[in-house]
């Protein structure tokens, strides 16, 4: 049975996805509580952003934890000693 | 996957002369004994690498036993991300006196030959086994030994599994079937057994995989079954993926193959993906960083993974971990402390793991991983 923020992740899932330096979107917990984790590269300070670049604070009444996530590549030797 | 050709890989004498300076200074800083950097065991004239992919910059490689999430470390233990003018990368190669031991050895290291010369050699006073243990051959093979297709580097085997048996259900009521199972597989990823689509049916999986000195005929423990195809950008643009699984499994014989996990032990069921929670332990057995724990920080996950040679697929309903991985641990079985499986290790970052739902996995592959649904 998916709980809300399940289908508020599946609205916004695509959208969050093309925003700049994001590589992930799920669902995750920040101070106890369910919320969208938002995995990026490297984190930008907003003022360095065009509006439409930045991630929001909340989503549908969900909070939205930006995590630096670097760039995720398959485990293979020469990949992930580099990686 | 990188290619040994590749002209971004290789520095050239002008640029090695460029950066001449500021490698002598990541010496000196780097390696000062008496202000030592926690695992910094040297440092090299390299080329920057980004997305796994070399960029052709010149830059200082940091030599380190081992990457420790940035939070872990102190402030001066911190790789400055320039040296003067000139870019610094991070180049995990683990112990180099034990690895170099390994790679002097011949590939049949089972052979009378070694034997002889092994019985001249004086005790040694610690273990020669340790980064990499899991990179030798094993019959029968377990979860967590190293394994590939012939043409890779080489991976992780997760387990081994049989295919569903009468009476076995997938979707949304799950349940084992009982039976004779006809065949017995390896367990991995696509890309450890099957080459990321690029393998042909029938085509040979060596323990250990060629990376760890595995050859053909000598070391042939499966031959790929079936896959599931990967969808990468390009040529597909990412919007248009949707992979759940980087999966595969190869027919091996059944004396030959073991699903004990080293370390980790037997199997005891698999859990529904509405059951994996955030914020629970999980553990997993692997070639390269042996046995590691982690917890789950996300669920329902959409992640980019960089394939090699620009290549980007994107996976949804992944479960992302805190870093528990490396090169060379793809394939691994992702399970609870008590050994319930929840997910196929197949992709990280310095500060996160990867890995595929095992429901995902289960119904796609079509086979059984454990006769429990726990």
């Amino acid at each position: 049975m998916p709980s809300e923020i399940d289908d508020v992740l599946q609205r916004h899932a695509a959208s969050l996805m093309a925003l700049p330096n994001v590589v992930s979107v799920g669902v995750g917990e920040l101070d106890g509580r369910p919320a969208i984790v938002v995995g990026v590269t490297e984190k930008v300070p907003s003022e360095e952003l065009a509006p439409g670049e930045r991630i929001p604070d909340e989503l549908e009444g969900h909070e939205v934890d930006v995590q630096e996530l670097g760039a995720p590549v398959i485990e293979l030797p020469e990949e992930g000693l580099h990686g | 996957m990188a290619d040994a050709a590749h002209p971004k890989m290789e520095l050239t004498a002008a640029d090695a002369a460029a950066i001449e300076d500021a490698r002598a200074n990541a010496v000196e800083e780097l390696l000062a004994p008496e202000a030592p950097h926690s695992n910094v065991v040297g440092v090299a004239a390299g080329v920057k690498w980004r997305n796994g992919e070399p960029t052709g910059d010149p830059a200082v490689i940091a030599l380190v036993t081992h990457k420790v999430d940035k939070s872990e470390l102190a402030e001066g233990d911190l790789i400055p991300t320039k040296i003067g003018t000139t870019r610094t990368d991070v180049l995990e190669i683990g112990f180099p006196m034990i690895e170099r031991q390994q790679v002097q050895l011949p590939a049949a290291v089972n052979g009378a030959a070694v034997r002889e010369e092994e019985q001249q050699m004086p005790a040694p006073q610690v273990p020669l086994f340790g980064a990499e243990a899991l990179a030798r051959r094993a019959r029968p093979a377990e979860g967590g030994y190293s394994v590939g297709h012939f043409k890779i580097t080489a991976g992780t085997i997760a387990t081994c599994v049989y295919d569903l048996l009468a009476g076995a259900a997938t979707g949304s009521q799950p349940k084992p079937g009982v039976g004779m199972p006809q065949r017995f597989y390896v367990l991995s990823n696509n890309h450890v057994l099957a080459n990321v689509n690029a393998a042909m049916v029938g085509d040979p999986i060596l323990q250990p995989g060629p990376f760890d000195g595995g050859t053909f005929p000598a070391d042939l423990i499966a031959r790929l079954s079936r896959f599931i195809p990967i969808t990468l950008e390009p040529p597909t643009p990412r919007i248009l993926h949707r992979n759940l699984v980087d999966a595969a499994v190869a027919e091996g014989q059944f004396h030959d193959l073991d699903r004990e996990i080293y370390w980790g032990g037997y199997v005891r069921g698999w859990r529904r993906r509405a059951n994996v929670a955030v914020g629970s332990i999980v553990q997993k057995t692997g070639r390269t960083t042996n046995f590691t724990t982690g917890r789950i920080t996300a669920i329902n996950a959409t992640v980019d993974v960089g394939f090699g040679g620009g290549r980007i697929g994107r996976f949804q309903d992944q479960i992302i971990t805190t870093n528990m991985s490396a090169g060379g641990d793809s394939g691994s079985l992702i399970t609870t402390p008590d050994e319930v499986a929840v997910g196929l290790l197949f992709a990280g970052s310095s500060v996160a793991t990867i890995a595929n739902q095992i429901e995902n996995v289960r119904s796609l592959l079509r086979v059984e991983v454990a006769e429990q649904i726990l």
